[in-house]
């Protein structure tokens, strides 16, 4: 990873040597832990401010008279740009063809500083007026170069080259401690965790639940560094769309969200936790349901393991949400999820079937009462990822089922109304007509439509992948 | 009806009172209530199948291995004949080329050749019976057998299920409840997974004329009814909602090709069955709640109806008795489309074996619907627990992926890059219906309905 050529990371690492080490608190789990419980190396809450750039606009906030500006701007025009930041004579928004790029896409400055989520503002894709108001993409905005969480944030603390190790692990660990906990109803202590929690971007649950994951406090390569080389190419590939304005997400269109959307604000509201001996279920979601079964006490079927496949409950097919089995030490559930169908999280990296997390919950107490819960993750995944990562949220409770004011959860089943029509996303009404073509659901749909309308005379990638379907290559 | 037509359901309702009782296992209770566990009438899986099908045969459809034994003919004539002591119509669905002008022979099981909705879905298959000839040629099913009327009628005296649950609670009341449960009394026991088999109910559609499942319906929605059986046995377009990717609707959890098996997980304040197959049904009862009844429907959230509903529920002892609403009318294909009115009262009751262990759940389910149904219906079904959430696979959340698309009016599957005319439908209007009407029932006669967003009838 090259942050040498910027000076502003030096900058970036003074700003964040005087913020608290630990702001988001993991709970204190009264051990030292092989595989949970470890302190954040930074936290998003003691960063002054996001990357951007974005609007800086409160709630119902209306826009100024100038339309070119109507609000005031957390990053910076490109003639407004500090001296030090020295912009490439390429970068993504000047670029013909990103793949030829791909020695810069290491340099902050190829992204104009861009966070993650800033590539969904610039054009207004995930919040209109975009932030570059000029019809010239060149013309896009910077964010700040001399912010970005740390990647040791990012990166798991802990030592584990597979899930299969870290969950092996925390199952010896709370062995020695007497564990694992098994329950009936007759005994189950858990009954506090039933309920609705806060969804992230509500009133309070930004305050609990924002992370890097969201996109607003890294850098683009920063979390590129975090990537192999296939997987950097395709989030620079929806980066370099998204900037123009031409997004492709899965919910646009009904399409599964896929499981890494569940820890992205905009794709759940509130979670919904039913907790029994035997189960977890945890639900949530916005334009499609995320469904995670926790099956306490089973263990996975390995068989496939040895051939280059993944750990399994039921058929070697990979699910949408994958199979997910956990043990309870007393309070704190520990889950594996594998058999994840790979997919994308827009604004944040695709992910293959090898994917495999380490989910551990936590009960947060304040003065002995649950108040929620604390979900530590550890991602896995050696296709797409180039070590394991880590998402730490909170989960603050908000209801109890049986409360007069409690919504229950609407089940989803997303109609849709939205069509890629030569590439762009068009909002349909009932009787419109179009030329439709029916998308290979496994084989990167988005990249398919990006290719075929936006990526002409491109390089192109390297396609290393074996084509199981061409003969002549048997 | 009919002089013909009441001979004809005489004798199906002999023959389905002559079957044995006991079969289609009726809720466990000791006490007589206002409300729940009234004895099952008529066990459908005692009865004949009532459509004419194939079975067996060289690599055919049927039961069992395929075998070199010819297939065998089910039903009261094969393709191109008519069956003894029984005179055709002069024009029926099968020879129709508009069945909203039939309209006064929908109630004659002939018009219908005595066939059922699943076979007439069946019609164009393996097994169907469409001779060589097309629909014209028709075979007919048994004009003798039937499932009977009476038995599918809900046998409580409710006009709503508003006050049927007003009803069971103030009986719960009075025996002491409703319970309040903890954990360490909840019964834990139904925590689970429960077989796909529930037992062969009436609203398997296997047992039943098409003219008793009219008969059980409002006009608009025996036209529904009519439209989609003429389109799937006659025209041979069938459009299911799952070959879409549509949702499946409320009333297809009640239908065995839509459900697999049912994974229950019980705690004192919620109780949740899962099930699907190519779609998900979830049912999350909320218990001690109460609906807010200040808007169109009962309802727990906004005042918008959900695909599944909300439902309430409250325990007596280790019975569950909830009620729904808030949903959205949909369809139910081989069944009958409903509205948005629909409501159930739905209880279940612990089943026990001889020992008295428990073995499974009784499930009892009250459909009210004034736009759709004449009356309030019932369906009694049983699941068997097969195991513990702790064994075999897990549930699978389905995500469907859509490979068969309406291409001019008709299902078909398509492969990545195919390219089509795709037309966005109206998924709140009948989507299915509009399909019919683009491109099969040109020249029909189709009765006009009330245009909400027409602004000239105001």
């Amino acid at each position: 990873m090259r942050y040498g050529p910027i000076k502003a990371w030096a900058v970036a690492a003074s700003v964040f040597a005087v913020a608290p080490a630990f702001a988001q608190k993991m709970p204190d789990i009264g051990f030292k832990s092989v595989g949970r419980g470890a302190p954040l190396a930074q936290s998003v809450y003691d960063m002054p401010q996001e990357v951007g750039p974005n609007w800086i606009r409160g709630p119902g906030a209306q826009a100024g008279p100038d339309v070119k500006k109507p609000f005031p701007m957390n990053g910076y025009l490109p003639a407004d740009v500090p001296k030090s930041y020295k912009p490439l004579p390429r970068d993504i928004f000047t670029s013909d063809d990103f793949y030829k790029d791909k020695d810069l896409w290491t340099d902050p400055r190829y992204f104009r500083c861009n966070s993650p989520q800033a590539t969904e503002y610039q054009r207004g894709v995930l919040q209109r007026p975009g932030v570059n108001t000029s019809d010239k993409i060149e013309d896009a905005p910077w964010g700040h170069c001399e912010i970005s969480l740390k990647r040791e944030a990012i990166v798991s603390p802990y030592g584990f080259k597979t899930a299969q190790e870290h969950y092996e692990a925390l199952k010896a660990e709370t062995t020695k401690r007497g564990g694992p906990s098994v329950y009936t109803y007759a005994n189950f202590p858990n009954a506090e965790w039933n309920g609705v929690y806060q969804r992230p971007g509500g009133a309070n649950g930004a305050a609990t639940q924002n992370n890097w994951y969201w996109g607003r406090h890294t850098q683009i390569p920063t979390v590129l560094s975090v990537l192999t080389p296939k997987y950097q190419e395709y989030m620079v590939q929806e980066a370099y769309h998204q900037v123009r304005g031409n997004a492709l997400w899965p919910s646009t269109f009904c399409w599964p969200e896929g499981f890494m959307r569940r820890w992205y604000p905009a794709a759940v509201w509130e979670h919904y936790i039913i907790a029994t001996p035997d189960l977890v279920n945890v639900r949530a979601g916005v334009a499609r349901n995320f469904m995670q079964d926790t099956y306490i006490g089973r263990e996975f079927n390995m068989e496939d393991v040895p051939k280059g496949g993944v750990p399994r409950l039921g058929p070697a097919v990979p699910r949408w949400y994958g199979d997910t089995i956990g043990f309870w030490d007393k309070d704190v559930l520990i889950t594996w999820t594998s058999n994840i169908q790979g997919w994308k999280s827009h604004s944040e990296f695709e992910f293959s079937s090898k994917m495999q997390s380490i989910e551990i919950y936590t009960p947060i107490r304040e003065n002995g009462k649950f108040i929620g819960l604390n979900h530590e993750t550890i991602l896995y995944d050696d296709e797409a990822l180039a070590t394991p990562v880590r998402i730490v949220r909170n989960l603050n409770k908000i209801n109890n089922f049986s409360d007069t004011n409690e919504v229950p959860y609407p089940f989803i089943e997303c109609v849709q109304t939205i069509f890629n029509v030569n590439g762009a996303n068009t909002p349909l009404t009932p009787g419109a007509k179009l030329e439709y073509e029916m998308p290979d659901m496994y084989g990167r749909p988005w990249a398919k439509i990006w290719a075929e309308s936006f990526e002409q005379g491109m390089s192109g990638p390297e396609d290393t992948s074996e084509d199981l379907f061409n003969f002549e290559n048997r | 009806m009919t002089t013909k037509n009441k001979t004809l359901a005489a004798l199906a309702m002999a023959v389905a009172i002559a079957a044995p009782a006991a079969a289609q296992q009726s809720p466990q209770i000791d006490f007589k209530s206002v409300g729940r566990g009234a004895p099952v009438m008529v066990d459908a899986a005692a009865l004949p199948v009532v459509g004419s099908t194939w079975q067996g045969g060289p690599g055919g459809p049927g039961v069992g291995p395929a075998t070199n034994q010819p297939r065998t003919f089910v039903g009261s004539a094969p393709p191109g004949e008519s069956p003894k002591g029984i005179t055709p119509l002069a024009r029926d669905m099968f020879t129709s080329d508009d069945f909203y002008k039939d309209k006064d022979l929908w109630s004659d099981p002939r018009y219908w050749r005595c066939n059922s909705t699943v076979a007439i879905e069946d019609a164009w298959t393996g097994r169907g019976t469409v001779g060589d000839k097309g629909p014209g040629t028709m075979a007919w099913g048994r004009c003798d057998a039937d499932y009977p009327r009476e038995a599918i009628v809900s046998p409580y005296p409710f006009k709503t299920a508003q006050e049927h649950w007003e009803a069971l609670k103030a009986e719960t009341a009075k025996r002491g409840g409703p319970t309040k449960h903890t954990y360490a009394t909840v019964p834990g026991e139904w925590t689970g997974r429960y077989g796909r088999g529930f037992g062969d109910t009436w609203y398997g559609a296997r047992k039943m004329q098409v003219s008793t499942m009219m008969s059980l319906l409002t006009p608009k929605y025996q036209t529904y009814l009519a439209q989609e059986t003429y389109h799937q046995g006659n025209t041979n377009v069938a459009h299911w909602q799952s070959q879409y990717c549509w949702p499946e609707g409320f009333m297809r959890r009640w239908h065995a090709a839509a459900v697999r098996d049912h994974y229950i997980t019980v705690t004192p304040q919620q109780v949740q069955i899962m099930t699907g197959v190519a779609r998900n049904f979830i049912t999350n009862i909320l218990i001690g709640r109460e609906f807010d009844m200040s808007g169109e429907t009962p309802r727990l959230g906004a005042d918008v109806p959900r695909w599944y509903g909300e439902t309430i529920g409250f325990w007596d002892g280790d019975t569950l008795i909830t009620w729904t609403a808030n949903l959205i009318g949909w369809k139910v294909h081989a069944g009958f489309e409903y509205s948005n009115k629909m409501q159930t009262i739905e209880i279940y009751s612990p089943n026990h074996d001889a020992s008295g262990n428990f073995v499974g759940l009784n499930h009892e389910a009250i459909f009210y619907d004034e736009d759709a149904l004449v009356e309030p219906i019932r369906i009694v079904r049983n699941f068997t627990k097969s195991g513990e959430l702790t064994e075999d696979a897990p549930y699978v959340f389905i995500e469907c992926v859509q490979t068969i698309f309406p291409v001019n009016g008709k299902a078909t599957p398509l492969t990545p890059g195919s390219k089509f005319e795709y037309e966005v439908l109206d998924m709140f209007g009948r989507p299915w219906s509009h399909l019919w009407e683009e491109y099969y029932e040109q020249g029909m006669e189709r009765p006009e309905e009330e245009d909400i967003f027409n602004f000239e009838n105001r």
